[in-house]
């Protein structure tokens, strides 16, 4: 080889843009529905706020072949929220090829106040935040008292996974790529998200439903 | 003879791969946290990109890399994929042991099941199944030889599944592939079962690249893709799925 890669690397990245026709995507469409065909989801666990008497009722199906369980921890599949009161009740299944991460959906998912629920939207695109006082309606017609989502550097968007709650109304999750992983906070009531890491301030970005916010380096 | 049956692409890939990962010096781990000496950054996503790039320039392919560079900022292991399989790529799924994952996470059975049953992972959509070659427990007992337990020895059968190997085999002499982890959270290149991948947290000239053998690979599932001219075939998920799922004896391979 004559071109050292180094050297092709600048000229790749160098490349006009002008030729670009938009890049194929492979033609099938997402087979969510098809995650779910073969076995019934049973219903795995309830959590419920009881002030407000709404039921979080957690879905789910066994990793199942056959006659075999290859796994004793079931995958939990959707979520219903049922108004006890009203009866209203809405399921939490959102689309994207992230759905099939067996640890797309988390059990935690009222704030310790009871006032929010958040839910996963996508693993790449962050969190959905309820008010749990409307949020039979709000799941319905994709209303979000807010969401939050990190990325790294230029665009590279980070795996979300939820940690747990802090205080009344603030939460921790983790942004991971490749072998690392990395701590934020963000407080719902304030919507001040927090990072954990030596200069995560300047190469992460964040976006929640007002726009685009900084992360803020906690002091050590 | 066309880029399909040539193995041009695979050639030029494997050669800059190699280029890449012997001479690295001008290059800095995109997370490195010390001083980056006017380094050029790189990830696992990068290197994955460069290299096939380089191979699709030297083809000709000039759309195709205008293409890889217009998906290059999101950095999206999986978007990649899609787009590999829409030029004739075939993404093959890898699991060394569905059964019992080194890590002990149910993401990897779930992720076998799932293909088993879409024929997909995440959203790309899979050519067959590399499974079932590496599994902790090769062979169980299945009763007891002699007169009188503890005596004696216990029979024990194996549980390789003869198809699975071969494949595994077949793995061996693949000279270039693109393999990506847990949804696109990890990407890396294979020559021949070796991983080359870059440590976006290291700098040169040890530790930003490392080359381990993909037997062990300790992320446990995930897609290779092979390139157009290679003549690789994985297992028929229906084929597999037809026998995971058939009735339990004892000497049932998994």
């Amino acid at each position: 080889m004559k071109t050292s890669p180094i050297v092709l690397a600048v000229t790749f990245l160098g490349l006009s843009l002008a030729c670009c026709d938009k890049p194929q995507a492979d033609p099938e469409p997402a087979a969510n529905a098809a995650i779910l065909a073969e076995q019934k989801p049973r219903l795995l666990f309830e959590k419920t706020n009881a002030a407000l008497g709404i039921s979080a009722l957690f879905y789910g199906i066994d990793i199942r072949l056959g006659e075999e369980l290859l796994h004793p921890d079931p995958v939990i599949a959707y979520i219903v929220f049922q108004d006890k009161r009203t009866g209203q009740a809405v399921t939490y299944n959102p689309e994207g090829a992230t759905r099939q991460a067996a640890d797309f959906f988390f059990p935690d998912i009222w704030s310790p106040d009871g006032a929010y629920i958040v839910l996963p939207l996508d693993k790449l695109d962050g969190f959905a935040i309820f008010n749990s006082a409307t949020a039979i309606q709000d799941i319905e017609s994709h209303k979000y008292a807010d969401t939050i989502r990190v990325w790294h550097g230029e665009a590279r968007r980070y795996w979300h996974s939820f940690d747990a709650w802090e205080g009344q109304a603030a939460f921790y999750f983790k942004g991971e790529m490749e072998r690392d992983a990395f701590r934020f906070k963000y407080d719902v009531s304030t919507r001040r998200l927090s990072c954990f890491d030596a200069g995560c301030s300047s190469v992460d970005h964040a976006r929640n439903i007002t726009g685009d916010l900084q992360p803020q380096e906690l002091e050590k | 003879m066309t880029d399909v049956t040539s193995g041009r692409l695979s050639g030029f890939c494997f050669e800059c791969m190699w280029q890449y990962f012997n001479h690295h010096e001008g290059e800095v781990g995109s997370q490195f946290t010390g001083p980056a000496r006017n380094r050029m950054k790189t990830n696992c996503v990068i290197y994955v990109y460069n290299v096939l790039s380089y191979g699709y320039a030297l083809l000709g392919r000039s759309e195709v890399v205008a293409n890889l560079k217009a998906m290059f900022p999101r950095q999206d292991g999986m978007e990649l994929s899609r787009y590999l399989v829409g030029q004739g790529w075939k993404a093959h799924y890898w699991n060394p042991d569905v059964y019992k994952p080194r890590d002990g996470l149910n993401e990897h059975p779930f992720s076998f099941k799932l293909a088993l049953d879409t024929g997909r992972y995440y959203d790309v959509s899979l050519s067959g199944l590399i499974v079932g070659y590496n599994k902790q427990e090769k062979e169980k007992t299945v009763g007891h030889r002699g007169w009188f337990w503890p005596f004696g020895e216990d029979i024990k059968v194996s549980t390789e599944d003869p198809e699975n190997l071969a494949v595994f085999e077949d793995l061996k002499k693949v000279k270039f592939c693109v393999g990506i982890n847990k949804g696109g959270w990890h990407c890396f290149l294979m020559t021949y079962c070796e991983v080359l991948e870059v440590h976006w947290n290291e700098e040169g000239p040890t530790g930003l690249y490392g080359k381990q053998n993909f037997y062990g690979y300790e992320w446990n599932s995930g897609i290779l893709l092979t390139p157009p001219d290679s003549t690789f075939a994985s297992r028929s998920i229906a084929d597999v799925k037809a026998k995971v799922t058939a009735p339990s004896t004892t000497s049932r391979p998994r």
